[in-house]
């Protein structure tokens, strides 16, 4: 029994490295050298996928953080790696909670942004925001991180409302040979970090990573630890296989498992799950293609105060892409969502949910027509998407955009979208104190009416600008149908019951200084007014508009200093926080970085150099100053 | 407290394992794209001759260059490995600046944006020099050679005028496989 039980362990090992010695391997670079001039010309470097369009030529205010950014500044987090972009809004809350949001209403529970890793959604459906200390990824194999600041849902889906973030990881053939990086020191008690890529038989690529992070305690505003250490552990892999000459068909997924303090509880948080990704694309021969993706998704947390949430998600969508005349590309698709949960209430007296399973379901349909016009010089975008889901019922999301090129260096454009937030578990079913404050089922989408206009510019060989301005009307914003600390009526409902105004300017400018020195800096202005529609007596919502400063600075230096050295400086002024009672901070987070010899690495980060502790959002707590060392290295 | 523990449980076999690393001599590019430059790089050596006045003294070795990327410089160092041309050794350095290439023999320009790869054009000497850089226009700028991608596939073209001008002797094979030639200045306007 056990030699059969060995066998058959041992036979699919087997035959997975017969697998790996067949074929024309080519991803070695011994191989390599051996390879003539012919060979080397049918090498598929590239997969069939299509190419990104040109940045200047987006009629949207997009800014595209590459991997090799994220690999210099040394973040060590999605979070933080959101904060190298210009205009988007990060504030540390704790050790493992960041409030992220584009254009406004930041919280820990901000719920306006769609973010997606390799098109599979991160954020949870229980509040439409991301719990960003369960996402993560091996950052030195993100290929770039896009983000669009404004509506994006046109294409993008429900909840990209103020932005849309979509991370990219490298395909396997990008991220060949092994990788190992340790680190620690400052707020890291240590973390590790694997990856492993290669090739099974011909020009077909995988990788394995496994990475775990361990970080210690902020600092309370009371004094002492803030309790709110934090450790997360994650493996995964992708494998990108090529059916045919234009057939290409990708499968990855991710585990993990972490758990986080809180000082209100004894022992600690904890969160885990699962995922698996598998899309097919197909390159037709008429400049056309199409991409299937299915998705499955399931997580799990306990917070241990007053809830747990298990939930799973399957999601399928297929998009393709034609273009229809030298001027004129077309994008149409559709998906449909299954989501299911189970929400145990630990303290039903205090949050409970009703009910506490919940299924729902939601299918999509859009289509997006690109026209050029007059030699390509003025591009039309036309867009829309609708939806059916079972919290709110038909949504319609279209947008109008349109690009201006005014000359081989510089354009402008404009936009016009309308955009929904749908309701979510927490809107819907959520039941405080007993009942006394509730989710009400005839909660309907918040809207979004945004209107954008845009300037980008090469002023110079080496200055280049980028300017947007917005005006956006919000209406059904999330309120309460009385003032929670006196009502008059009980119980308080959650209600449509908000509307407001934003408006606000975002600037970036890069300048090309010497060949090794890059210099990039970014203003946003930005104000928000709120107001309970007549006839609400909600007093919170108008308090509670001034959470997003109204100026943030960042500026980033990168410098090549030699070729075994160089140097990577992110500073940031954020303005006060009035409704949060956060004062206006600076932060300067320097990484320096020494290329020993062609495998090895050494790294110092220092963050918040500048400043012992400062406090960057409402509730939260003093974070601290930290300097940790990393030493990673390559090998075959 | 059970994180410190772990980490230390965890770090130990970490450190020996980087105690390891340290002791072997592979190198490792990462990316697939990187590595078959390289491998172009490295053969277009084989089929292009630069006369004696390029080199200082006979047994000067041959001087490749890679401005901007690091991954295939590193690839670029593993391939020309105990490789000679001509009874010379090869060599091979990470630049950052125009000024750091006046030595090289090749020159593989990886910077972004047309206009950053003009400047870099317009400092250097181009006198027995390969440059080569991503992009069928480089070859139109004063380049010599241009990686290309077709079908997925990395080609290049080749100026056979520019390749004149640097006093550069190419070979009728790697013409014969470029995608394109560019004879004369006239023939890049068709």
């Amino acid at each position: 029994m056990r030699s059969i039980l060995r066998h058959s362990i041992l036979l699919p090992l087997l035959s997975f490295s017969a697998a790996c010695l067949g074929g024309m391997q080519v991803a070695s670079l011994d191989s390599l050298a051996e390879l003539s001039l012919e060979d080397l010309m049918n090498i598929q470097v590239v997969s069939v996928s299509r190419r990104a369009e040109p940045l200047r030529d987006t009629a949207a205010a997009i800014y595209v953080l590459e991997g090799e950014e994220i690999r210099r500044s040394g973040v060590r987090n999605l979070a933080e790696a959101l904060r190298l972009i210009p205009g988007m809004q990060v504030a540390r809350v704790d050790a493992h909670t960041w409030a992220v949001t584009a254009r406004g209403f930041n919280s820990d529970l901000a719920d306006k942004l769609e973010v997606l890793m390799d098109g599979r959604s991160l954020y949870t459906p229980l509040f439409s925001g991301v719990f960003w200390y369960t996402q993560d990824t091996l950052l030195r194999d993100i290929a770039r991180i896009e983000v669009i600041r404004g509506p994006g849902a046109a294409l993008w889906g429900a909840n990209a409302v103020n932005g849309v973030v979509n991370i990219v990881t490298r395909p396997a053939a990008d991220t060949l040979g092994g990788l190992q990086a340790i680190g620690g020191g400052g707020e890291f008690e240590g973390y590790s970090d694997l990856r492993y890529g290669g090739e099974i038989g011909e020009q077909n690529y995988y990788r394995v990573y496994g990475k775990g992070q361990w970080q210690g305690q902020q600092s309370a505003t009371s004094g002492g630890g803030s309790r709110d250490q934090w450790n997360h552990r994650q493996a995964g892999f992708r494998g990108d296989f090529r059916l045919a000459e234009r057939r290409q068909l990708t499968v990855q997924g991710d585990i993990y498992r972490g758990n986080v303090g809180d000082p209100r509880i004894e022992g600690e948080e904890s969160h885990r799950g699962e995922n698996a990704t598998v899309r097919l694309s197909q390159q037709h021969a008429d400049q056309a293609d199409t991409e299937w993706q299915l998705v499955y998704d399931r997580s799990e947390f306990n917070n241990r105060i007053n809830f747990a949430e298990e939930r799973q998600v399957v999601d399928f969508e297929v998009q393709h892409r034609r273009r229809l005349s030298p001027v004129q590309e077309l994008v149409i698709g559709g998906g449909f969502r299954f989501n299911r949960d189970h929400i145990t209430a630990i303290d039903p007296g205090t949050i409970d949910f009703v009910p506490r399973n919940r299924s729902d379901e939601s299918y999509d349909f859009f289509i997006q027509d690109q026209i050029d016009f007059w030699d390509r010089r003025l591009r039309l975008t036309l867009g829309a998407k609708l939806e059916h889901n079972d919290y709110s019922g038909e949504e319609i999301q279209p947008s109008v955009r349109a690009r201006y090129r005014i000359d081989s260096r510089s354009a402008t454009w404009a936009a016009l979208s309308r955009a929904v937030r749908i309701p979510n578990r927490l809107d819907q079913d959520i039941r405080v104190f007993g009942g006394l404050l509730q989710g009400d089922r005839d909660f309907d989408s918040e809207e979004v009416l945004a209107s954008e206009l845009g300037y980008r510019s090469q002023l110079s060989d080496s200055l280049s600008v980028d300017v947007a301005l917005f005006y956006n009307e919000y209406d059904q914003l999330r309120g309460f149908t009385d003032d929670f600390s006196a009502p008059q009526s009980v119980p308080v409902f959650i209600a449509n019951v908000g509307s407001g105004r934003s408006h606000g300017a975002e600037v970036t400018a890069r300048w090309q200084w010497q060949a090794n020195v890059k210099l990039l800096g970014s203003y946003r202005y930005f104000d928000l007014d709120i107001e309970a529609k007549p006839g609400s007596r909600d007093v919170n919502i108008a308090d509670a508009n001034a959470s997003d400063p109204n100026n943030q600075l960042k500026l980033r230096l990168d410098w090549d200093i030699s070729d075994h050295w160089s140097l990577f400086v992110a500073g940031r002024w954020v303005g006060e926080l009035k409704d949060e009672a956060v004062d206006a901070y600076s932060a300067i987070d320097v990484n320096v970085m020494w290329q020993v010899n062609d495998q090895l690495e050494l790294s110092i980060r220092g963050t918040n150099l500048n400043d012992g502790e400062h406090l960057e959002f409402g509730n939260g707590v003093e974070i601290k100053r930290s300097v940790h060392a990393q030493l990673s290295w390559t090998f075959e | 407290m059970i994180h410190p523990v772990m980490a230390g449980r965890w770090f130990r076999p970490c450190v020996l394992l980087l105690l390891a690393v340290m002791f072997s001599h592979q190198v490792a590019a990462q990316g697939l794209e990187k590595r078959v430059k390289a491998a172009y790089i490295f053969n277009f050596t084989h089929f292009i001759d630069w006369s004696e006045s390029a080199f200082e003294t006979p047994s000067s070795p041959l001087q490749l260059c890679i401005a901007g990327d690091r991954e295939v410089a590193v690839a670029v160092n593993s391939l020309i490995h105990n490789k000679k041309k001509n009874q010379r050794d090869l060599s091979n350095k990470l630049v950052l600046r125009p000024e750091d290439a006046l030595d090289c023999h090749v020159l593989y320009i990886a910077v972004n944006g047309d206009k950053t790869l003009l400047r870099w054009l317009q400092a250097l000497p181009g006198r027995h020099m390969l440059t080569i850089a991503d992009g069928s226009s480089f070859v139109d700028d004063g380049g010599v050679v241009g990686f290309t991608i077709v079908d997925g596939k990395l080609r290049f073209d080749i100026s056979q005028l520019n390749a004149q001008r640097a006093e550069l002797q190419i070979s009728s094979k790697l013409l014969s496989l470029a995608r394109q030639v560019r004879r004369n200045p006239s023939s890049s306007e068709l």
